[in-house]
């Protein structure tokens, strides 16, 4: 695998090409609408239709959409090699790595799509992170392949996608509850996971705050941030991701099922999955998992909106409380710490993501309401077939990358401290977003 | 599972800050004698920590109003511990700790 660059560079950074790709792919797809062409988008956005005994069904669609998978595969084979050769990629290794990435995705739809796996609740989120799982964990994969699995490049480009099919009144109303709902878990389950890692455990008050935001506020992305703040050891953060991987992988199949099982509505379940899953990229499948548009978007709403976007506040908090109160300095005498580690830390492609349902709602807001119907047909509709591809890649790549055995170097500590977190916050999202705020995320469309 | 960077940021507002309160009183030899040594004591004690960070493998940068001192191998805790070994207190300089995720990690 070739070294990521190690600078500070904005545009050594996936976040920013995946607001690159994203909003170059919305305003390409909005000039084309306004200037007549509008096929040209349509085009490249394959639904594979459901299936059940007779795949002669899905062999005619494929020779029908020839081109057009040809088109979605040409496309971001050659924006994400560009994007990933800035990054520091080899050029051949990463189109290589996707065309297999895409080729896979291909297979995973087609069987997703399948009635009778659909049946067993094996729809293309989970059957991708399976499908994953079982190659990853039993044969060895080539390093050339390795380079195109990025899970957060794809997850990222899928969130701002996720932008333009939101509408910003849409998460102008839901956002304050959003952010309510989030800050309660957030704050509860870091208090608890912090004690619980220090107190009871006796592990360092570092270490104790990383798994916590691993835990509490957004996963991995947190951990690394306030891992980062708090300037905890190298090896507390990676025993803190590796809680969150973990913990988000098991998540993906029983939050789905649960809210399934309990026959929660699409918005309240995908509420609670934004409330209590670990991982975007983990969220997404879960979410995706039921199925249902609007659990799709209550989970964007819930995670992105509520918890992502205050990680870089958090970071702040727990730096200025590790240099004063865990030093035990007065602010004279300790480190700086600067209020521009707000912005350092902050997940700069949730501004893609903002930048993308404001563009498209006013561009529906400008149009007659027919013509407005017809953009969300032509465009809004084709995106988000594409934002669909983008989350396939990524559930893909999680499975590809999550080695069980790997994952296995920790200490019970850490593992029961995050289990005690775990078990605090996934009944109070439950009770958030089914009894508390139901009628809020029922309203979702 | 992640690689990092640590950087210590030494901050060069202080001399300037020094400068402009001091700037306004200068009246006599004796006055500008001392200006120039404080002003002197501030940079000698930057140079020292910079001497000392580059013999650890440090990369220096030099901004506008301060100086980036990076690495990727050695800690922020341990980074804190050698400059606190060779008399540098915590608030003379600061550090940025910026970890990222290796291939794999989600």
């Amino acid at each position: 695998m070739e070294a990521r660059t190690n600078t500070t560079i904005w545009y050594k950074k996936e976040d920013y090409w995946a607001i690159i790709i994203s909003l170059g792919l919305i305003l390409a797809s909005t000039a084309a609408f306004m200037g007549g062409a509008a096929k040209v988008i349509s085009h490249m956005a394959i639904n594979i239709p459901g299936w059940s005994g007779d795949f002669s069904k899905i062999f005619e669609y494929l020779i029908k959409n020839l081109t057009g998978v040809a088109y979605l595969f040409v496309f971001f084979a050659v924006v994400f090699t560009g994007a990933g050769r800035i990054l520091g990629y080899k050029t051949g290794n990463y189109f290589a790595s996707f065309s297999g990435l895409f080729l896979l995705s291909i297979i995973v739809t087609i069987l997703g799509s399948n009635k009778l796996l659909k049946d067993w609740q094996l729809e293309t989120p989970l059957l991708a992170l399976l499908v994953g799982m079982i190659i990853s964990n039993t044969v060895k994969l080539p390093r050339w392949f390795q380079t195109g699995l990025r899970t957060e490049f794809y997850v990222k480009t899928g969130i701002v996608l996720m932008g333009a099919t939101l509408p910003f009144t849409v998460i102008m109303q839901a956002g304050p509850l959003a952010i309510m709902q989030a800050t309660i878990v957030a704050v509860v389950t870091f208090t608890t996971i912090y004690f619980a890692a220090t107190r009871l455990f006796g592990l360092d008050q570092r270490f104790g705050a990383t798994l916590a935001a691993g835990g509490s506020i957004c996963g991995v992305s947190a951990s690394i941030a306030i891992g980062g703040a708090c300037q905890a050891k190298k090896e507390h953060v990676s025993v803190s991701i590796s809680m969150v991987i973990l913990w988000a992988v098991a998540m993906i199949f029983l939050l789905p099922t649960a809210a399934k099982w309990l026959g929660l509505a699409p918005g309240p379940a995908g509420a609670w999955i934004g409330t209590s899953e670990f991982a975007d990229a983990a969220g997404f499948a879960a979410a995706e998992a039921m199925g249902d548009e609007r659990a799709v978007k209550t989970f964007t709403l819930m995670k992105v909106v509520g918890r992502d976007m205050f990680v870089g506040i958090w970071a702040l908090l727990v730096a200025f409380l590790s240099v004063t109160r865990w030093e035990n300095k007065t602010t004279a005498e300790a480190s700086q710490v600067s209020i521009k580690e707000i912005w350092q830390r902050f997940p700069k492609f949730i501004i893609g993501f903002f930048v993308a349902s404001i563009l498209t709602t006013i561009v529906i807001a400008y149009l007659d309401p027919k013509t407005g119907a017809t953009f969300t047909k032509e465009v809004i509709g084709p995106i988000k077939s594409l934002r669909g591809w983008t989350f396939t890649w990524t559930f893909l790549c999680i499975g590809l990358t999550t080695r069980l055995k790997d994952l296995a170097s920790f200490g019970w500590k850490p593992l029961a401290a995050f289990a005690i977190g775990v078990l605090i916050n996934v009944p109070l999202g439950y009770v958030l977003s089914n009894v508390l705020f139901a009628d809020y995320w029922l309203g979702v469309k | 599972m992640v690689d990092y960077t640590t950087r210590v940021i030494i901050n060069l507002k202080n001399i300037e800050q020094s400068s402009k309160k001091i700037i306004g009183i200068l009246s006599t030899p004796e006055d500008l004698r001392n200006y120039g040594k404080t002003i002197g004591l501030l940079t000698d004690r930057i140079a020292g920590m910079l001497e000392l960070l580059i013999s650890c493998g440090f990369r220096i940068t030099a901004k506008k109003d301060c100086i980036y001192a990076d690495s990727d191998t050695l800690e922020a805790v341990a980074a804190r511990r050698l400059l606190a070994e060779h008399g540098f207190a915590d608030r003379e300089y600061q550090i940025y700790l910026e970890y990222r995720r290796q291939w794999g990690v989600m």
